[in-house]
């Protein structure tokens, strides 16, 4: 009886497939994010220092996200700038050194999903859609451990989440990619 | 418009003066006999109208900055109600001129309530902290907002027409130098509120030097010194916690020194428009160490 149940436990093993549990490569992942400058330009940064666990089990077409972003890591390429973001002004990295979005549903299709989820910055968290795009999964041609990655996107205002400071002077809109690989556990 | 408003030098320096002088004129046609007391309403709509113009009255999310704007709005009327409550239990239970009692209900009361809104502010960052490596931080900043509110309490005391000027003069540049020294260390926010209170008291000096509003030339009262006081030594110390990079604490004692030399020309220059000159100038005397500290860590601004 035991060798039956482990047959078709092999058997089903394809059709269903498995949940991989993944490591974030805080290497290989930034979220990047793009603000307008006082209507003159659009200022780039991207914060430097990432965590977090990915679940995929692309046969069902689901699984889960968590990252967590470092906020004092931000980096736009002038210091007394990123100074000024991490103060009170904006980010308040002493007080809220973390910004964390945790995937509350996840629907994969082919090499795009969509991650909704819930956005905590600055000790207020919304929901927001992340449009997933480029999902691949695979050997590492160097390490030879399982790697997925893929590219999200998604916008926000950040009034939405307090960051008030020189408002409508400095865009509300936020647009935020993250550029992310996982290596499985 | 729109242009206008979202300028760092209306929000924080045309908006509370204009408002502040015109709760000035308000607070002497409507109430000449408490005109005096209440003057500390003018520095409240000055600062208020600043909280207005750059991040807006909201209570959600309750960060260090939304209980900082809450405290500065809120602890400075506890002063009125404790000297009303003192003129109470002086008239009542207290025996004569009690200057124990006096002290505790008008100074120590309010001082003490500062101290634990300045705990309040920075205790997201000591409950991530051990007790060892947070005392030290806690021992300066609360002692900080104890000195600058029993100061300036205490300054308030004094009825003498010749030592209101340096009352008036010793807010006016301790927020200028509060302002300079956290926009040098990058928090820009904490700066364009401290220049506020700085205008707003610059609104209502500038009123006492006409005789027709009948308010002492330079005269704050206490209200009105704890009403500025408050904001002044809550960002000053949050700055040594939150911005980035910190505010260097020896900045700190710093702007202390600022009352104790505007107190200097009350003593030495007898012709009034001469000390309205003289004395703001003496007393940004320490506020150029704190700058120099401020620079050093922080660097130039940049826009």
């Amino acid at each position: 009886m035991k060798k039956m149940i482990l047959l078709a436990a092999v058997l089903l093993l394809p059709v269903t497939g498995w949940a991989a549990s993944y490591t974030i490569d805080p290497q290989h992942t930034y979220p990047n994010f793009k603000i307008n400058h006082l209507g003159f330009s659009t200022l780039h940064g991207r914060f430097g220092k990432t965590s977090g666990s990915l679940e995929m089990d692309l046969a069902k077409g689901t699984g889960s996200v968590e990252i967590v972003i470092d906020v004092a890591s931000i980096n736009t390429g002038f210091k007394k700038r990123d100074d000024h973001l991490r103060s009170p002004d904006f980010f308040n990295a002493i007080e809220f050194p973390e910004i964390r979005f945790t995937s509350t549903k996840v629907s994969i299709n082919g090499k795009a999903a969509t991650i909704v989820g819930d956005l905590t910055i600055m000790g207020v968290t919304r929901s927001v859609t992340l449009d997933v795009s480029s999902i691949h999964c695979g050997v590492h041609p160097f390490s030879k451990k399982d790697v997925c990655g893929f590219d999200a996107t998604t916008e926000f205002n950040r009034s939405d989440f307090g960051i008030k400071y020189a408002l409508p002077a400095v865009g509300d809109k936020v647009k935020l990619d993250i550029e992310m690989e996982a290596i499985k556990k | 418009m729109q242009t206008l408003i979202s300028h760092p030098a209306f929000q924080s320096a045309l908006a509370p003066f204009v408002v502040a002088v015109l709760m000035v004129l308000a607070v002497t046609r409507f109430r000449p006999d408490l005109s005096s007391q209440w003057l500390g309403l003018a520095i409240l709509g000055g600062f208020l109208s600043t909280v207005l113009l750059t991040t807006g009255l909201s209570i959600w999310p309750v960060t260090s900055t939304q209980k900082l704007i809450f405290s500065a709005l809120t602890l400075p009327v506890f002063v009125i109600l404790m000297e009303w409550l003192y003129r109470l239990l002086a008239a009542r239970v207290l025996p004569g001129e009690s200057v124990k009692g006096q002290f505790f209900i008008t100074i120590f009361l309010p001082v003490a309530l500062l101290v634990a809104a300045q705990c309040w502010i920075i205790w997201p960052v000591l409950m991530r902290q051990e007790w060892a490596d947070a005392w030290p931080m806690v021992l300066r900043v609360t002692g900080y907002v104890a000195a600058i509110g029993t100061i300036f309490l205490g300054l308030g005391r004094l009825r003498e027409p010749e030592k209101k000027l340096a009352q008036g003069v010793s807010i006016l540049v301790l927020g200028l130098g509060t302002g300079i020294t956290c926009l040098l260390v990058a928090t820009a926010l904490y700066a364009q509120l401290a220049f506020a209170i700085s205008a707003s008291v610059g609104g209502l000096l500038l009123m006492t030097l006409f005789p027709w509003c009948r308010i002492a030339l330079g005269h704050v009262a206490s209200f009105g010194l704890f009403a500025a006081a408050v904001p002044l030594a809550l960002l000053g110390a949050s700055a040594t916690v939150y911005a980035q990079p910190h505010l260097p604490f020896w900045a700190l004692p710093c702007l202390m020194a600022i009352p104790l030399l505007a107190w200097w020309p009350t003593i030495r220059v007898s012709d009034p428009w001469l000390k309205v000159v003289v004395t703001p100038l003496l007393a940004f005397i320490p506020v150029i160490p704190a700058i120099w500290l401020a620079w050093r860590a922080g660097g130039p601004v940049s826009f």
